[in-house]
């Protein structure tokens, strides 16, 4: 791969190249930053306590409206007018009047709060569990007023993690407990209109033949006062924003990676590794961009959140293995490379990690398709197994990271070498090392630019988030949303820029045809004498391989045919 | 004041009080309420909402001010005093109204709530599908802000000082908001996260509207601005006096009137009568390490057994002792809700009251 675009382009096109991708990286930012709304809302609902005192599981309890159940305000009301725990079913109806669900939502996520009060003669027991029966149901008809059909009925149980930072006596009555929020669920889809949540807390576990009381539920939860459950979706508009942004980019990268293979195919030997990579990450790039959830609108299909995820997965796991591989290839150290299998420590670690991320986002999400209430995170097990996981993909994060370190370090390393020999080296030689320095240093400073860029505004998005302000909404622009689209965007410039800057040249393409097929024997010599004398720890001019790298002996041909083509 | 807003003030705190009696409840939805609030009709949805609030607001003030000479008692809630106590009113009514509302706007009670038309630019539908809708809180600050704001109509010293103090309060129920956020990126990173605010417990802002309380600055109305109190013989220019109160702090236009003696025309019931403690009985009643060592919580200990010479011997009354047998409810095994059984004990308790002299 010796010649590409880049080291024959002259400034000014070079120019012009990176303009143009700085337009489109800016057009991004700006869509995200100024169109786009946030990325997704957060909608809290209190849960209205209808009273059933059939404790009747089938009927659906609806808050307000002309089919509104029966209710009490308080619980106190409740204790004076002899209801009892079990009567009582929080009833949720989301969204808020008069708005509706719409299919750009994509996802819904619901978290559950209770607030629960201090009382000294009610005090929550230790490590408190909560045990919930959960019916959620959906209605499409205008203003909800037809029939709810049921989609689960599900019966949880939680751990409350809750703290009380007042000293426990009589005047800290009033005061609440401090609980962390419970994940509810997690719905793939928004397909319906209204959804209904009627949440009860039981008090007897029943067993179902012997109608017997097996044992006491929610027994020290202490006095909870209130329930609601927050609900999340991803705007409706960041939706469209973001789906016209894949619908653009995808033909962008799908011609910019035609072009790319053409180039290859006219090459007179078979692409090389590096090659062959560069159009693995165009290709998963591209599916990434691949708009699918546009069906989303005409289709129900839950399982698109699952499919997200794997596509993002595959997409920085290619990422990832493409950068290993570059950094490799650009080693100049004259060993046997353009083989995958040599990068296996590398790579492996890398598909290690994101293997498990892969297990762990197929067992979560793919449980979540037939059961939205399930969280591997829920159960004592689940956690444990989810925490190997996210530690097993941590240290592999950590190895490649190390592994990455050391391969770019090797690289200067060298870079620093051949700098010093570069004034005694054959003009041809001393052009092709220049060429692959300017090459890899350009690499490296736009990676390195395209990683810290998406740190900084990552960091600065979730500062943003997380600090929130009060005060009218003075700025418009939407830093979260400008963050992604403006981060995805870039993604794609790079993939981009590394699809039109590392093609083949068309300017040495007649030296090409011959260059890498070759053993390389007529110009051995030659070579090997000039390494001896510049680099005497490299030893692999003897190298019988004739790997069709920038690192094989083939490299001084080519190169020798580049310049006598300049 | 202009003869409507004293007249609309008067309904308000009409239908206050008819909402504490049952029976006047069904009054209040009569199509002659329409008039009750502030004169304008579009509140009235919300009528339930601010009467709640109201009267958590004064259960909440009763309680912060238990073991003070003023003690927040009901007939004071609408009269017109001036002094540093109507600040704590009107902060804890407006706090109380704005929990409130926030409160039943997350419970879907009303039809407007979820999208803020302001900010979407379109109510429902587009800009709701579009960017969600704001903040529950910032709707209940909103129209507590539009309905507490519009009883004080009138360029008047006091309602320019009740505007400030309802602004105070709705300040202090932002101050004890709290934050959650929720990650749900890939495989449940971080790298997306959503959060909201959530309205403390009552208490809490209960809690801060009393240490505001502690901190009141008095002012002086002035060319219908409100500067700080005894300028006439600063040796400070104006304008330097007054930016030391801003708009989270609570201000009052007189000196505190004397708490001891009952004056109901400006809302003051006076000591006598009251419960108080001293030490010992603070020390029995809890473990004197439960009581928090801050000074400004009703539950501080300095506070509570001081309270006996703050109420009583600052007013030149006598503590009368007695021995009162209460019965209560104890042992009790509680369901998380409602379901009760208890025991009831009884037990001999001190209760030392304020006597006047003679």
């Amino acid at each position: 791969m010796a010649g590409v675009v880049i080291e024959n382009l002259s400034t000014k096109k070079l120019m012009g190249i990176v303009v143009l991708l700085l337009l489109i990286q800016i057009a991004c930012f700006l869509v995200g930053g100024l169109i786009a709304p946030s990325p997704t809302s957060a909608h809290t609902h209190l849960a209205t306590k209808c009273i059933d005192p059939a404790i009747s599981l089938q009927k659906a309890f609806v808050p307000h409206g002309p089919n509104a159940c029966s209710k009490v305000s308080t619980f106190a009301e409740a204790t004076e007018k002899n209801i009892e725990a079990d009567w009582i079913v929080f009833s949720i109806m989301m969204p808020h009047r008069p708005n509706r669900m719409d299919r750009s939502f994509q996802y819904m996520l619901g978290v559950l709060s209770l607030d629960i009060v201090y009382k000294e003669d009610n005090e929550m027991g230790d490590e408190p569990e909560l045990t919930i029966l959960v019916e959620m149901m959906y209605n499409n008809d205008d203003n909800a007023q037809g029939e709810w059909k049921k989609m689960y009925s599900i019966n949880e149980t939680r751990k409350l993690n809750c703290e009380f930072f007042h000293q426990k006596s009589p005047e800290a009555e009033g005061y609440s407990y401090d609980c962390e929020p419970i994940p509810l669920f997690e719905l793939g889809t928004v397909h319906h209109k209204y959804y209904l949540l009627n949440i009860r807390l039981p008090v007897w576990e029943v067993d179902p033949d012997t109608q017997e009381v097996v044992r006491e539920l929610n027994t020290n939860l202490g006095a909870v006062q209130e329930l609601s459950v927050v609900e999340i979706h991803q705007n409706g508009g960041f939706t469209l924003v973001w789906l016209t942004l894949k619908t653009a980019l995808f033909p962008l990268v799908i011609l910019a990676m035609i072009w790319f293979w053409k180039r290859i195919v006219q090459l007179a030997r078979p692409p090389v590794l590096l090659e062959r990579t560069i159009l693995a990450l165009a290709i998963t790039i591209s599916i990434l961009n691949l708009p699918l959830e546009w069906l989303t609108f005409f289709h129900d299909m839950p399982y698109m959140l699952l499919l997200s995820d794997i596509r993002q997965g595959a997409c920085y796991a290619m990422l990832f293995s493409f950068w290993i591989i570059f950094v490799g290839e650009h080693m100049m150290d004259q060993q046997e490379r353009n083989r995958l299998r040599v990068y296996w420590r590398q790579v492996g670690s890398m598909t290690l990690g994101c293997m498990c991320l892969f297990v762990f986002d197929v067992v979560e999400r793919g449980v979540q398709l037939t059961n939205p209430f399930y969280s591997l995170w829920n159960t004592e097990t689940g956690r444990r197994l989810a925490m190997i996981f996210v530690v097993l993909a941590g240290i592999c994060a950590f190895l490649y990271t190390i592994f990455l370190i050391f391969m770019v370090y090797g690289v200067f390393k060298n870079i620093s070498m051949k700098r010093a020999a570069l004034p005694h080296m054959v003009a041809a030689r001393r052009l092709h090392y220049e060429g692959l320095i300017y090459r890899f240093r350009f690499f490296m400073i736009f990676t390195l630019i395209c990683a810290v860029m998406t740190a900084i505004f990552f960091i600065f998005s979730q500062i943003n988030e997380g600090n929130w302000k009060w005060g009218e909404d003075k700025h418009n622009i939407q830093y979260s949303s400008a963050f992604f689209t403006g981060v995805y965007g870039m993604w794609n410039v790079y993939v981009l820029a590394v699809l039109m800057l590392y093609a083949p040249s068309h300017k040495n393409k007649p030296t090409l045809q011959n260059g890498d097929t070759s053993e390389g024997s007529q110009v051995e010599f030659e070579m090997s004498t000039n390494v001896s004398s510049t680099a005497p720890s490299t030893s692999a001019a003897l190298n019988p391989s004739g790997a069709a790298s920038q690192a094989g002996t083939s490299e001084v041909y080519q190169l020798l045919g580049k310049v006598a083509n300049d | 004041m202009d003869v409507f807003t004293k007249f609309v003030r008067h309904l308000l705190l009409l239908v206050v009080l008819l909402v504490n009696v049952p029976i006047f409840q069904a009054i209040i939805w009569s199509p002659a309420s329409n008039v009750l609030l502030a004169g304008s009709k579009r509140h009235i949805t919300y009528i339930d909402s601010v009467s709640a609030g109201i009267q958590n607001a004064v259960k909440e003030c009763q309680f912060q001010f238990k073991w003070d000479k003023w003690n927040c008692p009901e007939v004071s809630v609408f009269t017109n005093t001036q002094a540093n106590v109507r600040c704590v009113h009107s902060s804890h009514r407006v706090c109380g109204v704005m929990y409130s509302l926030t409160k039943n706007c997350s419970q879907g009670a009303f039809d407007d709530c979820g999208c803020d038309k302001r900010r979407n630019g379109n109510s429902g539908g587009e800009g709701w599908t579009w960017g969600g809708c704001s903040d529950n809180v910032r709707f209940g600050e909103r129209m507590a802000s539009d309905i507490m704001d519009d009883a004080e109509s009138s360029q008047g010293a006091i309602s320019v000082m009740t505007l400030h103090n309802n602004e105070a309060g709705r300040k202090a129920v932002k101050q004890t908001l709290q934050r959650t956020c929720k990650c749900h990126g890939v495989s449940g990173s971080c790298s997306l996260q959503t959060c909201w605010n959530h309205v403390a417990n009552f208490r809490v802002i209960g809690d801060e509207i009393k240490r505001k309380y502690f901190q009141a600055v008095r002012v002086d109305f002035v060319r219908g601005k409100l500067i700080d109190g005894n300028s006439a013989e600063d040796r400070f220019p104006q304008a330097v006096v007054s930016a030391s109160h801003n708009r989270r702090d609570l201000v009052f236009l007189d000196q505190s009137p004397d708490y001891c003696r009952a004056n109901l025309t400006i809302g003051v019931t006076g000591t006598a009568g009251r419960e108080c403690m001293v030490r010992e009985d603070v020390t029995e009643v809890s473990s004197s390490s439960s009581l928090t060592k801050d000074s400004t919580s009703p539950s501080s200990f300095r506070w509570v057994k001081q309270s006996c010479s703050r109420l009583c011997r600052s007013c030149g009354m006598v503590i009368r002792k007695t021995q009162v047998i209460i019965t209560s409810s104890c042992n009790c095994n509680f369901v998380w809700c409602c379901q009760v059984k208890c025991d009831t004990c009884r037990r001999t308790v001190t209760r030392r009251t304020c006597q006047p002299v003679g």
